[in-house]
């Protein structure tokens, strides 16, 4: 189960984060992105890793400031690659994890009476 | 000539920096704004020294304070689409005031969609497109299409998202299950930011009657809603009450930018008003955000102090609600139970020029019966916890 973070007061677009999440995204990276977008910056996605060998992998992490564990391995350093700039995405734009969304309530009115829909 | 009240016009902009000024458009930036307070006072200290006689020298002139208040009627942006980025006025107050500005700019999804299996007069389970991440439509604005007849009425609002189930807690109790479409239509929504960052500063003119005042780090100091219902007796427009503090970047004549008339507020009646799960009566409604800001002491800066900062703020919604027998509606009850209600009020007619007002759970203080006038009303706050998206407005589009 996940849960939306909280924006900060910023303009965000929702369908950016919509589409992102859709696709997958976590929702901070989601909320991120669509913090970003609406500062009118795109977000590049990630290179991709694909076909890059270990050691053009570990010049990315150095280049990017990522640290890696002792003989780490290939998929260990796309994983810390792909956090770091997650993570940095993030803290750029402000989203943090939001507080607690309230237990549903029970609702407590006679609804069923004929006055629930205009008050009187 | 005299400088004349009338002639007062405001414009804002977002501050990129504390102590930066940027100078808002007279044209595209401005604001209209009602029943202006502003105050340029003194900050002095006594000059305790003897002079040799009962005279005293006067006070040592410190520095001074800039402050004020005024109104804003709560007015859509309007338009057939939702606005550019921070490009409606009102909201820049809305962010300098701790809301995130969120835009839909396509409906979700694009044309409205089957609900799901399981739907009831409470909760909705939204189609296929919708997504699964709890809390993702809370607080938004939602079309059921089967409903209710005029388009505005089929408007309703979210109370709570849970993604896996897909299932749209309502903020009202419909008369019967919706069963056809559904579709979270186009808007623009300032949902409460409850992060811990600094809410931004503004960037703000004012002309006072052939006198501009460049205001910097102006700090939403003070907020609240103000919503009184329109009766057949008397209308009032529904407005946001702002206090600020700033710092006078720069001030000469100049005489006020002509503000263009927006056309009228849409009215708080002939729309919903939601309490508990119970359509109430009542003649107002508020919510006040509670905020205090503070000024860290610090010698680098003109005035002794680096620009304020919201330290607190405590939300509490109050309204004068008519007051109902115990079967119908029993605030006793509700208060002594201490569980969440949402709150909820929506007005307006047309897509981009209606209002919608959600707070998802609020607690009951006890609520005091009233019986100075025709009817037995009740008065009384309830609570609004630090919950995610705990206060939302919202203009809807479609």
């Amino acid at each position: 189960m996940s849960t939306l973070p909280s924006f900060p007061s910023a303009t965000v677009e929702f369908n950016v984060l919509h589409d992102a999440l859709h696709a997958g995204d976590d929702p901070k990276l989601a909320a991120a992105k669509a913090v970003a977008a609406g500062r009118g910056e795109t977000i590049e996605e990630p290179t991709s890793f694909t076909g890059k060998s270990k050691t053009d992998l570990l010049r990315i992490a150095k280049a990017e400031n990522v640290e890696l564990p002792d003989n780490a391995t290939v998929p260990v350093i796309i994983d810390a690659i792909e956090q770091a700039r997650t993570a940095k995405l993030v803290e750029s734009t402000g989203i943090a994890d939001a507080p607690p969304s309230a237990p549903p309530a029970e609702i407590a009115a006679d609804v069923s009476a004929p006055d629930a829909t205009t008050g009187d | 000539m005299s400088r004349k009240a009338n002639e007062i016009a405001f414009a804002l902009k977002m501050q990129t920096a504390p102590s930066a000024y940027d100078s808002p458009n007279t044209t595209t930036d401005l604001q209209p704004i009602s029943n202006l307070q502003f105050s340029i006072a003194g900050v002095t200290v006594a000059n305790n020294e003897y002079t040799g006689s009962v005279h005293r020298n006067g006070d040592d002139l410190a520095g001074k304070t800039v402050s004020g208040s005024f109104n804003v009627y709560l007015r859509p942006p309007g338009g057939a689409d939702v606005p550019a980025a921070d490009a409606f006025p009102l909201g820049r107050i809305l962010k300098a005031a701790k809301f995130s500005e969120v835009r839909t700019t396509t409906a979700i999804p694009a044309a409205a969609a089957a609900l799901g299996v399981g739907s009831d007069a409470t909760h909705a389970v939204l189609g296929t497109a919708a997504g699964t991440t709890d809390d993702l439509y809370k607080g938004m604005a939602l079309i059921l299409s089967d409903i209710a007849t005029p388009l505005y009425d089929r408007l309703t609002a979210v109370r709570h998202y849970a993604g896996t189930a897909k299932s749209a807690e309502l903020m009202e109790v419909l008369g019967a299950p919706p069963a056809a479409n559904y579709q979270i239509p186009k808007q623009l929504s300032f949902q409460r930011d409850m992060t811990q960052a600094d809410a931004p500063l503004l960037s703000t003119k004012l002309w006072l009657g052939g006198v501009r005042y460049d205001l910097m780090d102006f700090n939403v100091s003070g907020h609240r809603w103000s919503l009184p219902v329109s009766t057949r007796d008397s209308a009032t427009q529904p407005m946001l009450e702002v206090s600020f503090t700033a710092t006078i970047y720069a001030y000469a004549d100049e005489a006020a930018p002509t503000v263009p008339a927006l056309g009228p507020v849409p009215l708080f009646k002939d729309g919903k008003f939601w309490v508990a799960g119970k359509a109430v009566g009542g003649s107002s409604m508020a919510v006040d955000f509670g905020l205090r800001v503070a000024y860290p002491p610090n010698p680098n800066y003109t005035d002794g102090s680096e620009p304020g900062e919201l330290v607190e703020s405590k939300t509490t919604v109050n309204m004068d609600r008519k007051a109902y027998l115990k079967a119908q509606f029993d605030t006793l009850a509700m208060a002594d139970g201490q569980a969440y209600y949402g709150v909820f009020a929506q007005w307006g007619y047309t897509g981009g020029r209606m209002v919608q007002i959600v707070v998802p759970d609020a607690r009951f203080n006890y609520q005091s019966p009233q019986v100075g006038q025709d009817f037995i009303t009740e008065q009384g706050d309830m609570w609004v916890d630090a919950l995610s998206r705990n206060v939302c407005l919202n203009f809807p589009y479609f």
